[in-house]
């Protein structure tokens, strides 16, 4: 009778422990199923798409930076083109990332800097421009004597109008024709 | 022939390895974040650009036709604010809503900072110059030729020494797109824009451009 006991209590035993067993092997299946990241890569390739997309899409940067050379806002919607970039910084002015001329206070010039018979023209300035130009005359094979420049003008915002005026004038001196300002697009274009 | 069986069932089941790919796009995206620009750059043209078509040298200065008149458009920049001056009729005339007080547009002071009326300048010029005059002027290339001034388009911007270059950027803007006001009177976009075909020198204008070639100079 004990014995009919004990081997139906073992039998449920092992039923449980059958049973137990069978979980724990459902559980490790769970656990063992892949990561599902098919929409995680959708994502992810979207944004380099459209980070490719953004990276270096024009022919000029204008590294901006607070109280140095914050470009002014502007509606327009033109785009920029290649050409030598005139930086004025509050601090000094850049001509194709090589400084030319210090600015004092981001107000005035440093003294010396323009020529004494003409207050308008900025001597070294001017040096510089006239190189450029004659490069880029030689580059697309014309006349370096009268090959007009183009020049691209990144000013700070805060920068006084004679400086540009100053610059504006020199670059004209050296055979300048074409200007344009670089500003921050505020709508889209 | 069991055994071809097998294979294409494994080879069913097997997932695509994902992983060096997700490495490779990790270290990206930070990368070109990085570098990525969000401020869109744009440009404001200065000299006046000759129109491409409409024979030498571009419009305005042809010189066939000498009895033109002159609209001589200036805009004036001082630390109390805008004025503008044109010759209407051959002789100059202050533009300004209230007669005999300098200048039109007052500079007021917001929270501390010197701030100019943009858009009311822009309201002005589109009033009281293009408005008046735009039956009989036009800066498409082919109408040119019967424009009643020769200037027409054409802006002078004089400015004290003083004059920050942003609010000179905000007068450039003013005289060269059309305020929200002309919706209606301007067909198409309020938008004006310069292009510079590929490989040439010269810019091309697109679009509406109420008076797009400034010229910067001192008083």
């Amino acid at each position: 009778m004990s014995n009919r006991m004990d081997s139906e209590e073992k039998a449920r035993q092992e039923r449980i422990e059958a049973k137990k067993a069978e979980r724990r092997e459902a559980s490790k299946k769970f656990r063992k199923d892949p990561l599902k990241i098919t929409s995680l890569m959708d994502a992810l390739t979207i944004i380099l798409i459209f980070l490719l997309k953004s990276y270096g899409s024009d022919p000029m940067e204008v590294p901006q930076k607070k109280n140095e050379l914050m470009l002014p806002k502007s509606s327009s919607v033109s785009n920029m083109s290649e050409c030598v970039d005139i930086q004025i910084s509050r601090s000094a002015i850049v001509v194709k990332g090589k400084p030319v001329v210090k600015v004092l206070d981001g107000k005035t010039l440093e003294s010396g800097a323009t020529e004494s018979s003409n207050p308008m023209l900025i001597t070294k300035l001017k040096v510089q421009l006239d190189d450029w130009r004659k490069k880029a005359a030689e580059e697309k094979k014309k006349d370096v004597q009268k090959y007009e420049g183009e020049a691209f003008i990144a000013a700070d915002g805060q920068i006084p109008f004679k400086i540009i005026k100053q610059v504006i004038f020199t670059a004209g001196m050296a055979r300048y024709t074409r200007f344009t300002f670089a500003v921050v697009k505020t709508r889209g274009g | 022939m069991a055994k071809r069986k097998r294979h294409k069932m494994e080879f069913e089941i097997e997932d695509v390895n994902l992983l060096p790919i997700m490495n490779l796009i990790t270290l990206l995206i930070p990368f070109l974040l990085l570098s990525a620009q969000f401020i869109q750059i744009g440009v404001i043209l200065v000299e006046p650009p000759r129109i491409s078509s409409g024979g030498s040298s571009g419009g305005p200065n042809n010189a066939n036709q000498p009895e033109k008149r002159e609209l001589n458009l200036t805009v004036v920049v001082t630390g109390d604010g805008f004025s503008v001056n044109y010759k209407p009729n051959g002789t100059p005339v202050s533009l300004c809503p209230e007669k005999g007080k300098q200048p039109c547009i007052k500079a007021k002071m917001v929270g501390g900072k010197k701030t100019y009326d943009g858009h009311a300048l822009q309201k002005l010029l589109f009033e009281r110059v293009w408005k008046p005059f735009m039956k009989r002027n036009s800066l498409e290339p082919d109408k040119m030729k019967s424009n009643l001034f020769k200037d027409w388009g054409r802006v002078a911007i004089l400015a004290n020494d003083d004059i920050p270059y942003e609010v000179i950027v905000k007068v450039l803007d003013a005289t060269r797109e059309f305020p929200p006001e002309a919706k209606g009177v301007v067909s198409g976009r309020l938008a004006c824009e310069f292009k510079k075909p590929l490989g040439e020198d010269e810019w091309v204008m697109k679009g509406n451009c109420m008076f797009p070639f400034a010229q910067i100079s001192s008083q």
